[in-house]
């Protein structure tokens, strides 16, 4: 598949704040990437640098093929709609669409029109009369009917009830089926938007920590559950990686790196041991927990 | 009626492939007849659409589903038997199995179990 993004080596310090940490990572065409990370892991920041609205410290980025810092020609084909958007406060939704028009080569205004009436988003208001959500629902609007060839969403359903997330997941995958390109979306909501992306792409202060289809990433770990004895005693023997653990009174929840080996998995019927998988959300929380392998050390 | 929601416990795709299994079963989807696309399922079931595309995949590569070039998938002559003999295997572990584990729990002697159920079937057949 074609590579739409590659980054090596990136880095960026804000003075001795180091936002990225030699960050590499590819994309390929066509595909939804969920990019996920806590507060100040670097999103905004990798975004930034993408569209050429911050510039590296060190490393590099290409687009398309193509050198990508100030790129006019392959920065055309993106649209990023960042968490703000600095849309002049007096200026009406629909004067907004013209100008977007006229600045993304793809853009669809027919789509615009039908999108701002099935979100219920007035044209005619200013731009400082939107609320939050609806501020949030003209950037959806202009990033789906930009129809870029690489489309950025920051945070895209901050401040949408859960009617109007749910209605921009459905409306992004009939378009997207129907206009197949390539998105990446940066959210905090994972549980609520996991089964939208083809792959995650995981910050954690700075650095790459993850980034595999999201069904690989759900296969890592899994969560057995049952009497705490038997499960120490069971983790121990296999030398399971322990990520993380809930005791209650004799009962224990410890979430462990998977696969299991074979032996181990036929153990677990007959000492009444319960197996579950994780969600990507709660893959998410442990791997970018601070203290990682702090359980693993006091286990072992 | 077909199940219109999945489970965060399991595989997305592996669900997808069994909605289909199950539609075939119930005969909601007829052998030769085609079976929703892609895009159709990823739009019902608000998942990314490679992932349908994965479980239908499953379901060609076991010879449930076949594909006509340029027109979608049907299903195979042949796929609701199919379907029922792996299903029967199946049976056991993923249902008379946990039954007896809970059974065991609760100190219910297998002798019980087999008494109420052969008052069930008597019940069913009077």
């Amino acid at each position: 598949m074609n590579a739409i993004l590659e980054i090596e080596a990136l880095s960026k310090s804000y003075g001795s704040v180091e936002a990225l940490k030699s960050l590499s990572l590819k994309l390929e065409e066509g595909k939804i990437y969920g990019l996920l990370g806590r507060n100040g892991a670097g999103k905004t920041t990798l975004l930034n640098l993408i569209t050429s609205r911050l510039y590296a410290g060190s490393g590099s980025i290409r687009l398309f093929g193509q050198p990508g810092v100030d790129n006019q020609k392959a920065l055309e084909r993106i649209c990023c709609m960042p968490e703000k958007n600095l849309f002049p406060p007096a200026m009406r939704v629909r004067e907004i669409l013209r100008h977007a028009a006229s600045f993304y080569p793809s853009f669809d205004r027919d789509y615009a029109e039908a999108l701002c009436q099935r979100f219920s988003l007035n044209p005619q208001l200013k731009y400082k009369a939107l609320s939050r959500g609806y501020e949030s629902i003209l950037r959806v609007v202009i990033g789906l009917s930009s129809h870029s060839d690489l489309t950025i969403f920051d945070e895209p359903v901050l401040g949408l009830d859960a009617a109007g997330r749910d209605l921009f997941y459905r409306t992004l995958i009939a378009d997207y089926s129907e206009k197949p390109r390539t998105f990446i979306i940066s959210t905090h909501l994972i549980d609520e938007s996991a089964d939208i992306f083809e792959d995650a792409i995981i910050l954690k202060e700075g650095s790459l920590i993850a980034m595999d289809s999201v069904e690989n990433l759900r296969k890592r770990s899994i969560v057995l559950s049952g009497r705490k004895d038997r499960l120490e005693e069971l983790v121990s023997r296999y030398r399971l990686a322990v990520l993380s653990r809930d005791d209650i009174g004799r009962l224990s929840a410890m979430t462990v790196a998977a696969p299991l080996p074979a032996d181990c998995l036929a153990e677990l019927r007959e000492k009444e041991i319960d197996l579950a998988p994780v969600s990507l959300q709660k893959l998410f929380i442990h791997l970018t927990e601070p203290s990682v392998g702090s359980f693993e050390r006091q286990v072992s | 009626m077909m199940q219109l929601q999945l489970d965060a416990d399991r595989s997305i795709y592996l669900q997808i492939a069994e909605q289909i299994e199950d539609q075939i079963l119930r005969q909601d989807l007829l052998e030769d007849e085609q079976v929703p696309s892609t895009n159709q399922m990823a739009a019902l079931y608000r998942i990314n659409p490679a992932t349908a595309a994965k479980g239908i995949a499953l379901l060609v590569d076991e010879g449930i589903l076949y594909k006509q070039r340029g027109i979608g998938m049907f299903v195979s002559a042949g796929a609701h038997k199919q379907i029922l003999v792996k299903r029967k295997k199946d049976f056991f572990t993923r249902y008379v199995e946990p039954m007896l584990q809970e059974a065991k729990n609760l100190s219910i002697d297998p002798e019980e179990i087999n008494a109420y159920i052969r008052s069930r079937n008597g019940a069913g057949n009077s």
